[in-house]
């Protein structure tokens, strides 16, 4: 099934595909390395039940991303995820896509019906901040500024944490 | 007002027994040789205390040591420290406090406080620039820390008042100044053996200068600076104090709860530092002349309390199962009301719940219940019934009751909020510490757990460490100043900051004699030449630590401490972290062999000869 | 300003009129259901709105509906399970909820139990959880305010956890709301003011708010109009027909505004302050909606600019200089909390309200992860809506 689809997808959606793949692998490590050492983060994962599963979808048939609180800490599960406490859904691939790369933000994301939301939506909401604080550590203000609200202030070990994502964070899982 | 430059070097020695006193005079190389505060104190006590004398016995001496920062306006300098034999341990224990009597007794003119004998009956002792007065108080006896600090008149002046705990003589009395204790060690006991309810004096006569003031503004400034873009310092600590703690022990499987049988809960959370500040109104409530602020005050059921430390919360709450941060505030009030050292509270609660649960013993408190608590907290405070076992700590009881396998402390004295289990370093640095079971030691859980920079599950390096921070902190605390200084001085000085976090990692694990040279204390050894005019170099400085920790070593040995006492409670040696996925044991003997080789102890862990030489102790 | 995507939906008829209960029989037969079951509250009955739908069902030679009368101002859970038993045993095919935001609520909660054969309500709890039609609702409601009958969320109480849990689903949306003057008449005018300003709210957040369009401006401006022009009216005199039924037009069109664009802080605050110190909704509304307006001011200045003239007449609007249009605005709120506190002693703070001080950072807490937070155009944390609490307190 999953060779047939690839065969009948136009070439641009493959591309698609691909990309929001490997955003959604380095969105998903660099969360959970960043849920170790960022204290904002850390506070929010701990309110999460022990063994508390989110996933990202896109509809209809992936790519897929997950985490699960396993000994306290946030794990990247990649598209092992069945199933999840908290779904985020992305409607299609070309929403999920402008999510991703990023040219839409999260909170526009819900305005525009681009996503929809699975489970409890408290949690949502406490994954939505983690990913506010996240993103200034994966991109520079003039990229966040259009994905958020207002720009974080960060005063801490900004650079040193946004070369420890990409050199060690999100490589090595860590 | 009358100016003392650098300092007085006037300590004042009282000996109650003949109600007199006289000025001893700190020459120039004791005061290089040990610092201040902790340092000289140890060199004092250590030329004035005679071997295998009863701690609450007359022949115990009790010494308070503001440093030579008290007073200056540096950064987190309103400490001092008192040193002591402690009735819990038998040896020697120093406690430092962030309390205003410290402030005040430098302000009045002295360097310290030697405190000898006994008085003939309960006393207040009022310090002023021309001594002391001595008064009975009869009228005090039994009463609370808080009503006392509410009868006297607090203006122009600081306290130490000890509760009834310290009066009936209960080995983990603490002594209390402001909201702040000298905690750790049964100081009240000490105090209260020797009739003494309250101690006053009487400061803000004169105005301490530094002796380099121009270099010393400028050193107060970087300091400010460093504390002010340390994430720790300036976030963590700020904003949730030491309760910032308890998420990331949580995180690492290292929070205690039920006695150390588990090492993380998911209800944590309710008593982080984080909820504390947000739900209870959280304002500073620091010591003075601070610039971290880790104390805070808040609101619970609409009354005014200091929000507990994280020891309290992981002692007197987690490691008793209790997740309720308002009963956490009550148990910590009542402790602090009645001079209680809430860490050895803690552990002695949840020894005595376990000891109940594994029917050794009859108990009346149980785990995951707040029931009784209170009333076996007074009862401990008043020695009262099974309460006169219990204040005697949780190595007694076991001794006596059995239980040995969970009674968790080291040579006496109950382990603080930290499981070595998921941090080896911590580990040795609890076996090692001079007082026992003392978190503080060498504190090498921020490097293992919280700032990732050494693996917490190897044996490899750690003994470099916990003997490097070790003698770092002895100095800090002879400086004195707050040891929560070190986040950002040591790790916001540019070599620290600069170098990239994956080499810094691998280099600090892998080559510590590499690394701990280049770690940057300077800023400390800066401020203490500043403020006394003695120039000294980072090795001498170092040495000074050395030395300090050395003799505190000395001291323990005489009173019969050797390797065998160098262990960890059975728990942390035989039984895995159930909530790690790391399951291996803390490998304490290598630790431990290098240790003693790095510190010059010979293989009974005793200082040799040739150390204690080498660093002028004898 | 155009949104770049947007999506509307709205497939509620309306009957809006005097007599407009009257058609309910026939509008029951035009969908094809027989034996629908009527959930509703001991306060309606008492008003005599129960007996007129058995009458009007007896003039349709209609067998009389099921009746169950017992909807706590909080529903739970139990109670919904309880009704769903009810509409089983006596083969219902529909119901009708006559109330307010309580009944309307508990019969979605009815609605999905009966429709999906559950006994475990909660597992559809959350967005979009549902996954097929359910049964023909209709609603009266009665209150003028929560704009449930245009809405596709149930917010039901959890009484083994002890919370409110919300669920949304397209499925929720009920077939036919009826707008009825005579059903508001007896409704006590402080309620009235609160569900008031609980419309006015919907209106105004969604005007603002980040999901805002073009199609939901239009009922958004409309409901601020009529709730200027009404609202004082139907307080002060309950039983202006005209101006009640002008309220219950603002109510339902600020409730499709809402709905399609959904709102913010203010309804963050208000469910906090509702789920922890209970304060009813159109009250929580009232008290935060001025403080709502000036923490978006700088984010928002154009569109609460522009609201001057719905809320304030063109006269007021043209009056006042174009950079000051955002800042009357909010105060003519304020001005209404004073006038509704004057009529009929509408607490106009958290304090008035009976909230205890020491509640204030559960409100805070359990205000910044409400999922309406996330619409709001500019962000509150924690420590934003402490401040807020404690200006409103
Ligand atoms: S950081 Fe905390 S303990 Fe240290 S001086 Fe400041 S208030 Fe006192
Ligand atoms: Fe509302």
């Amino acid at each position: 099934m999953g060779r047939h689809a690839t065969i009948v997808l136009p070439g641009t959606m493959v591309l698609k595909k691909i990309t929001i793949k490997t955003i959604f692998f380095i969105l998903g490590r660099a969360l959970s390395s960043a849920s170790k050492f960022e204290p904002r983060i850390r506070k929010e994962v701990a309110s999460w039940e022990e063994g508390f599963k989110i996933k990202m979808f896109v509809l209809p048939s992936g790519p897929a991303l997950g985490w699960e609180k396993q000994h306290g800490k946030l794990q990247y599960l990649g598209s092992k995820l069945d199933h999840g406490d908290l779904i985020v859904n992305f409607k299609n691939l070309t929403s999920a896509f402008l999510l991703m790369t990023p040219q839409v933000g999260l909170a526009q994301g819900f305005a525009e019906h681009r996503v929809n939301v699975v489970g409890d939506l408290n949690k949502a909401i406490s994954l939505t901040r983690c990913i506010s604080i996240l993103l200034p550590y994966l991109y520079p203000d003039f990229i966040v500024k259009r994905l958020l609200k207002e720009i974080p202030q960060i005063k801490y070990n900004r650079l040193y944490r946004m070369l420890y994502l990409y050199l060690i964070g999100i490589p090595l899982g860590i | 007002m009358n100016t003392i430059i650098g300092t007085s070097n006037k300590i004042l020695e009282i000996d109650l027994t003949t109600n007199s006193y006289e000025i001893v005079n700190i020459g120039e190389e004791d005061r290089k040789l040990y610092l201040g505060a902790k340092g000289l104190g140890l060199k004092l006590l250590y030329e004035r205390l005679s071997p295998h004398i009863d701690p609450l016995s007359p022949e115990n001496i009790i010494i308070f040591m503001p440093g030579v920062m008290m007073g200056t306006g540096a950064p987190c300098s309103n400490r001092f420290h008192a040193i002591s034999k402690s009735p819990l341990t038998g040896i020697i224990t120093t406690s430092s406090c962030g309390g205003p009597f410290g402030f005040h007794l430098k302000t009045a003119g002295w360097d310290g406080l030697i405190i000898k004998g006994k008085a003939n009956e309960l006393s207040l002792i009022e310090i002023d620039e021309n001594g002391p007065r001595f008064q009975p108080v009869p009228s005090l006896s039994q009463k609370t820390t808080s009503l006392v600090q509410n009868e006297l008149d607090l203006k122009d002046g600081g306290e130490l008042v000890i509760g009834p705990a310290g009066e009936n003589l209960v080995p983990i009395a603490n002594i209390r100044s402001g909201d702040r204790y000298l905690g750790r060690g049964g100081l009240g006991a000490v105090l209260g053996s020797k009739n003494i309810k309250v101690i006053l004096a009487r400061g803000n006569k004169f105005k301490i200068i530094p002796r380099r003031e121009k270099k010393f503004k400028a050193l107060k400034k970087k300091g400010l600076k460093y504390i002010n873009r340390n994430e720790v310092t300036s976030y963590l600590y700020r904003n949730f104090g030491t309760r910032a703690n308890v998420i990331p022990n949580n995180m690492a499987g290292i929070l205690p709860i039920n006695n150390f049988q588990l090492g993380r809960d998911q209800r944590s959370y309710l008593v982080s530092g984080e909820e504390f500040r947000d739900m209870h109104l959280a304002k500073p409530h620091t010591c003075k002349s601070c610039a971290i602020l880790c104390g805070q005050k808040g609101t619970f059921s609409n009354k005014l309390l200091p929000i507990p430390e994280y020891e309290t919360i992981a002692l007197l709450g987690t490691n008793l199962g209790i997740f309720d941060r308002h009963k956490i505030a009550k148990f910590n009030e009542l402790a602090g009301d009645l001079g209680l050292d809430t860490i050895s509270l803690g552990g002695i609660l949840a020894w005595y719940m376990e000891a109940g649960e594994k029917n050794i013993i009859n108990s009346n408190i149980r785990f995951g219940s707040s029931e009784n608590i209170e009333e076996v907290i007074l009862d401990i405070a008043n020695a009262n019934k099974m309460g006169k076992d219990l204040g005697l700590g949780v190595k007694y009881l076991s001794k006596k009751y059995g239980g040995e396998e969970f009674a968790i402390h080291v040579k006496g004295l109950e382990v603080a909020g930290y499981d070595p289990r998921g941090s080896f370093g911590q580990g040795l640095n609890y076996a090692v510490a001079n007082r026992g079971g003392c978190h503080l030691s060498a504190f090498l859980v921020a490097l293992e757990v919280y700032f990732n920079l050494l693996n917490p599950f190897t044996h490899r390096a750690k003994a470099e460490y916990v003997r490097f921070f070790e003698s770092l902190t002895a100095t800090i605390n002879s400086l004195q100043v707050c040891q929560f200084t070190m986040f950002a001085y040591v790790l916001e000085s540019p070599i620290s900051k600069y170098t990239p976090d994956v080499s810094l990692k691998m280099t600090m694990q892998n080559l510590p004699k590499l690394a701990i040279p280049l770690i940057d204390f300077g800023l400390y050894r800066d401020l203490w030449s500043s403020v006394t005019g003695i120039d000294i170099s980072k090795k001498e400085f170092l040495k000074a630590g050395d030395r300090i920790h050395v003799l505190e070593r000395y001291l323990n040995c005489r009173e019969g401490i050797d390797s065998t006492q160098d262990t960890l409670p059975k728990r942390f040696l035989e039984e895995p972290l159930k909530s790690t996925d790391k399951q291996k044991s803390i490998p304490l003997k290598k630790m431990l062999k290098q240790y003693y080789k790095l510190r010059g102890y010979d293989e009974n862990g005793k200082p040799r000869e040739d150390t204690l030489k080498k660093l002028n102790i004898i | 300003m155009i949104p770049s995507y947007y999506e509307f939906y709205c497939p509620v008829k309306i009957i809006s009129g005097h007599k407009a209960l009257d058609n309910l029989p026939y509008e029951m037969e035009q969908m094809g259901v027989k034996r629908p079951i009527v959930i509703t509250d001991k306060g309606i009955v008492l008003a005599g709105i129960i007996d007129l739908v058995k009458e009007v069902f007896k003039e349709f030679n209609m067998e009389p509906p099921i009746i169950y009368d017992e909807v706590p101002p909080d529903s739970s859970n139990k109670v919904v399970n309880e009704i769903a038993k009810i509409f089983m045993k006596n083969q219902c095919d529909s119901i009708i909820a006559i109330g307010g935001g309580s009944s309307i609520d508990t019969a979605k909660g009815v609605n999905i139990v009966v429709s999906e054969g559950t006994n475990d309500l909660m597992q559809f709890a959350g967005a979009e959880m549902l996954k097929r039609p359910l049964k023909p609702l209709v609603v009266v409601p009665t209150t003028a305010g929560t704009g449930s009958e245009v809405t596709l969320v149930a917010v039901i109480y959890n009484e083994d956890k002890g919370i409110k849990m919300a669920f949304t689903s397209y499925y929720l949306l009920p077939r036919i709301a009826i707008l009825d003057p005579r059903i508001t008449l007896s409704l006590p005018p402080h309620i009235t003011a609160a569900t008031g300003m609980d419309a006015l709210t919907h209106a105004i957040e969604s005007f603002y708010c980040i999901q805002k369009n073009p199609l939901s401006d239009g009922y958004a401006i409309s409901a601020i109009r009529l709730i200027r022009e009404h609202l004082i009216e139907a307080v002060k005199n309950g039983k202006n027909k005209q101006a009640r039924l002008a309220m219950a037009n603002a109510a339902t069109m600020a409730g499709i505004a809402f709905s399609n664009s959904m709102v913010g802080m203010v309804h963050s605050l208000g469910h906090a302050a509702g789920g922890i110190a209970h304060v009813p909704h159109g009250l929580a509304m009232s008290i935060f909606l001025p403080f709502g307006m000036e923490y978006n001011l700088e984010a928002r200045r154009q569109e609460l600019s522009e609201i001057l003239l719905y809320l304030g007449g063109e006269e007021e609007y043209v009056n006042t200089p174009k950079d000051k249009r955002a800042e009357r605005a909010i105060e003519i709120v304020v001005k209404l909390k004073e006038e509704l506190y004057e009529i009929c002693k509408l607490p106009r703070t958290l304090r008035e309200a009976g909230v205890e001080e020491e509640k204030l950072p559960e409100i805070a807490k359990a205000a910044i992860d409400d999922p309406s937070i996330i619409f709001n155009p500019k962000e509150m944390g924690f420590d934003d809506a402490m401040k807020i609490l404690k200006k409103a307190y």
